[in-house]
């Protein structure tokens, strides 16, 4: 980038304000600049918990280009470490697999702890001699990202700079703190991917309006109106959709899945969709719950993991299948849009587009927050340079 | 089979548990201190990687030995 993107006209108020220029989506220095000051120093998704069910289970996963590693230590702790041994810099992990002892480097076999621990270094003294004056194990720990768990999804927050995630999340938490109760992956039935020619943020603008759903949804027509949605607009922190008219799923049989216990009534025909800030989208319902963690592959490809969970670890198989099926569908009707609008910003002269002041508040929350940190980093690294210059 | 030849085909079917023996029973038949430690070593890490239930014992003994902490 040759120049810093100019989002003077992204902070404004939504009535006036454009979108994020083009850069922020074709241009591989701003996906840069956005990797380290929007995803690398707030709370981002990595992956969820039920990735790893049992203690000793491992996955590695790649995080824009940085590799990690996830695993369920012997205390039943998940952790996340960078999947790179602190000898030679081999990958530890390459796939996923159950860690029954310790996790042996493949190249000279240097060995840790499920809790990151450099627990011996074979011939490190040459043969036969596995300690060395030079070598101090305790200062050769694998690096340990910072992690937390809520809602079985694990947040990361890699440079180590955020504030607690209770703190930047707390009004999310607090909003659905009657829905904080365990919650039961859907198993093979409860997860799917889908992989979107797209900005990662285009997901997540288009997650968090209700604007569009009469054109992209059409099958919703039928019983949730456009006026039967509601914005969640929190600025500088979270923004997404809500319906008045949730209406439970149900099989052959006529059976539908157990609720989630002691919910207001509220909840009753109530679902809300929140797009928490930076990569996660999470939906709420009276007896079902997903995450949808967004991995950004490029400026123009992404992944995006869902994972659907329950309130009981029981339910039908039948009815999860259905469940999972009907959200695959509705996400799979939303690629067509994140595509486009990713080849749309192709066209040069366009100006980041304008918002519809009671429509399109949700996503112009996101740019906006999306806008703030990156002028916060910018200023945070000015002040840097001036003080070192 | 030689217990060359087993070692070997054990490493080519990553089959750890087994190298765990192999390497002890290694250790075990060889003259020198240092090649009985280089043995153990390779038996250790193995049972290290496997969870085998002789690596609490084989950690005794090379850190006897002085070569591991």
């Amino acid at each position: 980038m040759q120049n810093e993107t100019n989002l003077e006209m992204v902070r404004q108020h939504v009535s006036v304000a454009n979108g994020l220029p083009n850069e922020h989506y074709i241009d591989q220095s701003v996906f840069d600049e956005e990797r380290n000051c929007i995803l690398f120093n707030q709370w981002s998704g990595l992956d969820v918990c039920s990735e790893v069910p049992e203690i000793g289970d491992s996955k590695p996963v790649n995080f824009m280009g940085l590799p990690l590693f996830i695993i369920r230590d012997t205390k039943n702790i998940v952790r996340v470490f960078q999947n790179t041994c602190r000898h030679r810099g081999m990958i530890l992990i390459e796939k996923t697999k159950k860690i029954q002892g310790a996790i042996r480097c493949p190249y000279h076999s240097w060995c840790y702890s499920t809790e990151g621990k450099l627990v011996s270094t074979p011939h490190v003294g040459g043969p036969g001699q596995n300690t060395d004056e030079n070598i101090d194990r305790t200062k050769l720990s694998l690096v340990e990202i910072r992690s937390h768990v809520w809602r079985d999804v694990i947040w990361i927050n890699i440079d180590g700079t955020a504030a607690p995630f209770e703190e930047v999340m707390a009004s999310t938490i607090e909003r659905w703190k009657e829905l904080d109760q365990r919650l039961y992956h859907g198993g093979e039935e409860g997860k799917f991917s889908l992989k979107v020619k797209g900005n990662w943020k285009l997901a997540v603008e288009n997650y968090c309006e209700s604007y569009h759903l009469p054109w992209v949804h059409p099958g919703l027509n039928s019983y949730s109106r456009l006026e039967d949605h509601y914005h969640i607009v929190k600025y500088g922190s979270h923004s997404g959709q809500g319906s008045l008219v949730y209406r439970q799923l149900t099989d052959e049989k006529g059976q539908k899945f157990p609720d989630f216990k002691n919910l207001s009534k509220k909840w009753s025909t109530g679902a809300e969709y929140i797009a928490l800030y930076p990569n996660v989208l999470l939906g709420a319902h009276r007896d079902h719950a997903y995450a949808i963690i967004l991995l950004p592959l490029s400026f123009s490809e992404t992944i995006e993991n869902v994972h659907i969970y329950y309130s009981q670890p029981d339910t039908s198989a039948s009815l999860k299948k259905k469940n999972k099926d009907q959200w695959k569908e509705v996400f799979e009707e939303d690629i067509f849009v994140v595509e486009g609008m990713q080849a749309g910003r192709l066209g040069i002269k366009f100006d980041g587009g304008r918002f519809s002041p009671k429509m399109d508040e949700p996503t112009h929350c996101f740019h906006d927050w999306v806008a703030s940190k990156i002028n916060d980093f910018r200023n945070h690294n000015r002040q840097i340079t001036n003080v070192t210059e | 089979m030689s217990l060359n030849n087993k070692i070997l085909k054990a490493h080519h079917s990553k089959n750890f548990s087994l190298l765990v023996e192999l390497y002890q029973e290694a250790a075990d038949k060889v003259l020198t201190r240092q090649e009985q430690n280089y043995f153990r070593v390779q038996a250790y890490i193995y049972a290290l990687e496997v969870g085998h239930h002789l690596a609490p014992i084989l950690h005794k003994k090379l850190v006897e030995a002085g070569v591991e902490e």
